[in-house]
């Protein structure tokens, strides 16, 4: 057979088909084209005006017959929304949607500050919205301010917002702080007294649009006065209402997203017409669109996407790194059949005991030494140093500034593991007795199957391996790793050694139900969160005394003590803090953001230059 | 007539039985739609208690069987566990773009393996022959996912860089004001499915044609002194698309289900992505609707392709 | 037939067409088409190079060289030390491609002894008791069909395979999730060949030597595995040949979809797929080699199974 023509012939072919495929079809799309000249911004509705003369720009506006206009962005999201509203929501890009149409009384901004948004200013004993014993929080909102269709948002819409909370025909994902409210008073359209029970430290995170909750921002009263079931509600599944810069004009399913700039917003009006947020699965699909200027916004790449978005800089793609205050961690299954007695009452039983070497704090020093945390961070992850953390609470606040994360030490690791009676046997294990019974550090650790956790699973393997620690990777798909305990998850029944995912303490830095006695899964209390197993009093103490004040400084004297007590008892490996990792184009404006307030905290700010 | 039509319809409707409680057992006990609650500050484990209860999550599973099917016998097949829209709607949703993307992708592979089958049948081992059963074999032995990620990389990203009209890589497929958007977020995807599909139909084609070819009636034709081409198009080509048309015929069916592949990788908001995206998170109202969706068209269209069989056929009988 | 992600492709020939079947061809005659089809011997060869390939690899390249782990060099090219350069947690690619490879053809060998062993049985029960263990059989075996094929395998991953940890087989490691992966694949791969076998036996069971054997008295077992299963051998031969690259393709779309093996256990479906996140930091060769392998393995073993069907079953080559 003729070699040549072989070859010839299948260039011949595969150009055919490339032409074939591109001829014809194919046109340029047009760039977003500039000049949204026929706007006339911020000269309507002026917040200045007298109440009496205070009209919305456009009553009865619709978005979606809306015109959508020349000039704006597109997003990429790598998971729809299940839910637009925030409340019915867990989705982390359901929360990013919720904050570019809905409103609360605050939010966060990008220095991880609560900010006054529909409200004038942030409580504070200072200035007497927060009553001295605590109890009695006051929010004051602007005046003539309106939701899209040009009703105005008053305190009615709190009050209702917390009684369709707590309404048991509806079921919003969480009513854990809602459910701390005692009455809500509206002596006036502009004022709302929040009443709640028992001391509620925590009640930022309730109607303020922000990170990591579900109970933030209002729901428009008259929308949604006299509805139940409002989880399936057309007007919470795809809201033709909004209250911040943009409203949802269409959501076709599956595909695309567009929102349009909301006339009768009360701040300065959106810089963009639209914002378009297409579905895209797949990141590589994803980074493609980037490139080839198809989004201009890719909104979740890994850590380990950094290298990737500086090599394309060349390409007009600019990327940011945000520090969060999630944090990747490695624990202990710290669980005893035992518990602790605490007051006469014994509690934190788990229905198994964990690996018995781990109640000693030296074994988990040891462990802790023994991985090279530092390099796989910034080897690995490309994050800044400042990611290497040595408690829960980092890039916040709350964070204890006087700790320095255990270093890697594997001489310091294996003579801790020495002294504690484990001693190396033939086939390079660690071995010894434990409460009188044989053990042998032959380890599993369970995490997901995600791409950074094998490779740095490996890592871990190969560091503890070199102190005498085997150990056996499980990666396991997140819909079982995070089962419940009905379903026969190993965390919650206590069946793991060690186990690895990213979780955050944070707005609020209590960690009841993740920490603390009462929360350990077991029989009686299969849905407890405490996937630690820990039960200590000493911890169960701190957290209750960081909930016993509603003053941050005094609060965060004793989160600094717990940080510092689980720290020395290095009672879990914090591993890195995570990071939000933004590529976008080099012709999009792209307001500060923060990890706590997200892309989007300040949506009318983006805009698009040529 | 009849009574094998009755029965085979009672047949279809046996299978469906086994294969809902097949899928549902598979299905609820894989994946926890409780797990995205899992490890969330903001969600007390009270919060989670109440999410499972308003799923019916603490209901016995032969219950939440029961109570499944009995909806989906009235019509109904629930609701989305995160969504909450009825599992119905969010079907109707995809189906139509589904069905463009698998259709125009069915018809061009059609198409080429008509064309790619006839060739390779005619010239059967010569250099022509095994060019094209290389080439479709190299297509055939490809996942799909290398051919798609190789093409947005060629006629998107580099097109691109090259300056050449460039093809879209995903997602916003539908603008009514630019008809032809359509068509050009067509282009990648179909081209994917045909590269790694033609090869099932054209191979058959070539064999099945290879076959007739070799029977006396086609010698017979030849003998008769009727040319080349008109053996070839008269008689042989129509008796061996029979049994091809009748293979396109139950894979149709198949069409409903998507892609799931591609249109994870092309951002098509069709079936297979829908399946797949609430599969992950255990959203088994969503999953079992698809696949009840899916199986009850392929069981009723075998019934209607054997029917139309013996129509065409008479040489079949009904037994 | 291939499994492919696609599911619509499948062909579901019904039994009729393939009714009338001629008993095996002698050996010679089978020989000599074979040898007409190059391509055919072309992946033969192919083949037979790369089980050396691995074997070769294997006895040279100690596995504990291939598991270590190196971040300060990772991510590097190709050099004299490092053949195919190294992955994302520096392990030398051309090592892991050898151990990845033994993962990949074990789970495509043992997937397809179960599809095999599946579709014999199940087929040949069906056709030879007839009656209601055909029609339950059958039905069984239409359900399954009328899946999605990638859905059912999903379904069935995500049910089976969730949690599985680690095996210990002869001093070697192993992630329990290849006897998952071989598991699914197996299970959702079966009914064609039961199809085929069934339909095979309905027709041999007619003929005059099986009635005659049955009449000197030859209990059902022996008539079944003497007569039936060594004369339906030929497009069983055919089906497995088949069979074993689309387990191989299965494999990488598992992967792929991430229901596949798990790491610290290679394959060339998961490397090629914990490729893709490094494929942009200019890592190619973490993602060039697994899935040439792959592409050269599944094209060989096409060929080979093509001219087998030519060779050993010219007239009921309908079943791709």
């Amino acid at each position: 057979m003729n070699r040549k023509l072989y070859v010839l012939l299948a260039v011949i072919v595969l150009a055919s088909m490339a032409l074939s495929a591109c001829g014809g079809t194919a046109t340029p799309t047009a760039p977003a084209t500039q000049a949204p000249a026929t706007q006339a911004p911020a000269t309507q509705a002026p917040a200045t005006a007298a109440a009496t003369q205070c009209a919305p720009a456009k009553m009865g506006w619709d978005p979606t017959t809306a015109d959508t206009g020349s000039k704006g962005m597109t997003v990429a999201f790598e998971q729809e929304p299940d839910q637009a509203v925030g409340m019915f929501s867990n989705m982390s890009f359901a929360a990013w949607i919720w904050q570019i149409f809905g409103v609360g009384p605050g939010k966060w901004d990008d220095k991880n500050n609560l900010v006054p948004y529909i409200a004038t200013e942030i409580p504070s004993t200072a200035n007497g919205d927060v009553s001295a014993d605590g109890l009695t929080v006051t929010w004051k909102l602007k005046p003539c301010i309106f939701w899209s269709d040009g009703q105005p948002i008053t305190s009615k819409d709190i009050l209702f917002t917390w009684q369709a909370m707590m309404n048991p025909a509806n079921n919003p994902v969480s009513r854990s702080g809602w459910n701390q409210i005692a009455s809500i008073d509206t002596p006036d359209d502009q004022t709302a007294v929040i009443h709640f029970k028992s001391l509620y430290p925590a009640w930022p995170t309730l109607l303020d649009l922000g990170p990591n909750n579900t109970s933030g921002g209002i729901l428009p009263a008259h929308i949604f006065q006299g509805k139940t079931g409002l989880e399936k509600d057309p007007q919470v599944h795809q809201p033709t209402w909004a209250g911040g810069p943009f409203a949802i004009k269409e959501w076709v399913a599956g595909d695309h997203m567009t929102l349009v700039r909301n006339p009768n917003y009360f701040g300065s009006p959106a810089k963009l017409d639209y914002i378009n947020i297409k579905f895209v699965p797949d990141p590589a699909t994803g980074l493609a669109a980037l490139k080839t200027g198809d989004v201009d916004l890719v909104v979740n790449f890994a850590e380990s996407d950094i290298p990737t978005l500086q090599g394309l800089a060349s390409q007009g793609i600019k990327y940011r790194v945000d520090p969060t205050s999630d944090f990747e961690h490695l624990f202990f299954n710290l669980g005893t059949t035992a518990g602790q007695t605490i007051n006469g009452k014994v509690v934190g039983q788990s229905d198994v005991d964990g690996f018995c070497p781990f109640q000693d704090p030296n074994v988990r020093k040891a462990i802790i030494l023994g991985i090279d945390r530092l390099s796989f961070l910034t080897n690995y992850m490309h994050e800044d140093q400042s990611a290497f953390i040595a408690s829960l609470w980092p890039n916040s606040y709350w964070y204890n500034t006087s700790l320095t994360p255990y270093p890697y030490d594997p001489t310091q690791a294996a003579s801790l593991l020495d002294a504690a009676g484990y001693k190396v046997g033939s086939d390079g294990i660690r071995a010894g007795t434990c409460n009188g019974k044989p053990v042998k550090f032959s380890l599993g650790i369970e995490t997901t199957p995600a791409q950074f956790r094998i490779d740095d699973v490996l890592h871990i393997q190969s560091d503890l391996k070199k102190i005498g620690i085997d150990i056996k990777p499980n990666h396991i798909p997140a819909g079982t790793f995070f089962g419940s305990y009905s379903e026969g998850a190993d965390m919650p029944l206590g069946k793991f050694d060690m186990a690895i995912y990213t979780t955050g303490f944070y707005p609020d830095p209590d960690p009841t139900g993740s920490l603390d006695c009462a929360d350990v899964p077991n029989k009686a209390n299969p849905t407890g969160g405490n996937n630690y197993h820990l039960c200590d009093p000493q911890v169960d103490s701190l957290i209750a005394q960081g909930l016993a004040t509603a003053d941050p400084a005094a609060r965060k004297k004793v989160y600094d003590q717990l940080q510092q007590y689980m720290y020395d008892k290095a009672l879990v490996i914090p591993l890195f803090a995570r990071a939000n990792v933004y590529g976008y184009s080099s012709k999009l404006v792209f307001p500060p953001s923060s990890g706590w307030a997200n892309a989007f905290w300040d949506a009318e700010n983006f805009d698009i230059t040529k | 007539m009849w009574s094998y039509l009755v029965r085979r319809v009672a047949q279809a409707i046996l299978i469906l039985f086994i294969i809902t409680m097949l899928c549902f057992i598979l299905t609820r006990l894989s994946s926890d739609p409780m797990a995205q609650y899992a490890n969330k500050p903001g969600i007390t484990a009270a919060d989670r208690a109440a999410i499972a209860k308003s799923l019916g999550l603490d209901q016995p599973l032969p219950v939440q069987y029961i109570r499944w099917i009995g909806l989906a016998l009235q019509g109904n097949l629930g609701n989305s566990f995160f969504s909450k829209q009825p599992v119905l709607t969010m079907i109707e949703q995809r189906l139509p773009l589904t069905l463009i993307l698998m259709g125009t992708a069915e018809v061009v592979i059609i198409i080429v393996a008509l064309t790619l089958g006839l060739v390779a049948a005619v010239k059967q081992y010569s250099f022509v022959d095994n060019l094209i059963t290389s080439f479709s074999f190299i297509g055939y032995s490809m996942p799909i996912f290398f051919i798609a990620f190789g093409s947005i990389e060629i006629f998107a990203v580099q097109f691109k860089v090259w300056g050449l009209p460039y093809l879209p890589t995903g997602a916003d497929i539908w603008d009514p004001k630019d008809p032809l958007a359509l068509a050009r977020h067509l282009v990648l995807p179909v081209f994917s499915l045909v590269a790694i599909q033609t090869a099932g139909y054209s191979r058959y084609l070539r064999s099945s044609i290879l076959e007739v070819l070799g029977m006396d009636y086609v010698r017979t034709a030849h003998a008769k002194g009727l040319s080349n081409r008109a053996v070839l198009f008269k008689h042989a080509l129509r008796n061996a698309i029979l049994p091809f048309v009748t293979i396109v015929g139950l894979d149709i069916p198949f069409l409903l289900g998507g892609a799931l592949v591609t249109e994870s990788i092309f951002a098509w908001p069709g079936m297979g992505r829908l399946f797949w995206e609430y599969a992950e998170r255990g959203d088994y109202p969503v999953v079992l609707g698809v696949l009840l969706v899916t199986s009850t068209a392929v069981v009723f269209f075998t019934i209607i392709v054997d029917l139309a069989y013996t129509i065409i056929d008479p040489r079949i009988r009904l037994s | 037939m291939a499994a492919t992600d696609e599911s619509t492709i499948i062909s579901t020939l019904s039994l009729k067409s393939t009714e009338t079947k001629q008993p095996l061809t002698p050996g010679q005659l089978v020989w000599r088409r074979f040898r007409r089809h190059r391509m055919a011997m072309l992946g033969g060869i192919g083949i037979i190079l790369l089980v050396l390939f691995i074997v070769i690899g294997s006895i040279v390249v100690p596995e504990s060289r291939a598991n270590n782990t190196d971040l300060r060099s990772r991510l590097a090219a190709p050099t004299s030390t490092h053949w195919f350069g190294t992955d994302s947690v520096g392990r030398d690619v051309f090592n892991r491609v050898i151990y990845g490879g033994q993962i990949s053809l074990f789970i495509g060998i043992f997937a397809v002894v179960l599809e095999v062993t599946l579709g014999t049985l199940i087929g040949g029960f069906a056709a030879y008791y007839g009656g209601w263990v055909d029609a339950i059989l059958m039905r069984f075996t239409e359900a399954m069909l009328a899946i999605p094929s990638l859905f059912l395998l999903i379904v069935l991953a995500k049910f089976i395979g969730q949690n599985v940890g680690q095996v210990t087989i002869l001093g070697r490691t192993f992630s329990g999730s290849i006897g998952i992966v071989i598991l699914v694949i197996g299970v959702t791969s079966w009914m064609f060949l039961a199809r085929i076998v069934r339909a095979n036996v309905l027709s041999l069971k007619e003929l005059d030597y099986i009635s005659a054997s049955k009449a000197l008295g030859a209990n059902n077992r022996h008539v079944f595995f003497s007569h039936l299963v060594p004369n339906t051998l030929g497009p069983i031969i055919v089906a497995a040949t088949l069979g074993l690259a689309s387990a191989i393709l299965t494999e990488a779309y598992v992967s792929f979809l991430g229901l596949g093996v798990q790491s610290p256990t290679s394959t060339w479906g998961n490397m090629m797929q914990s490729a893709q996140s490094f494929l942009e930091q200019g890592a190619w060769w973490m993602w060039v080699f697994p899935s040439f392998f792959i592409i050269f393995t599944i094209l060989c073993i096409n060929l080979l199974g093509d001219g087998l069907r030519d060779a050993l079953d010219p007239r009921s080559s309908k079943h791709l």
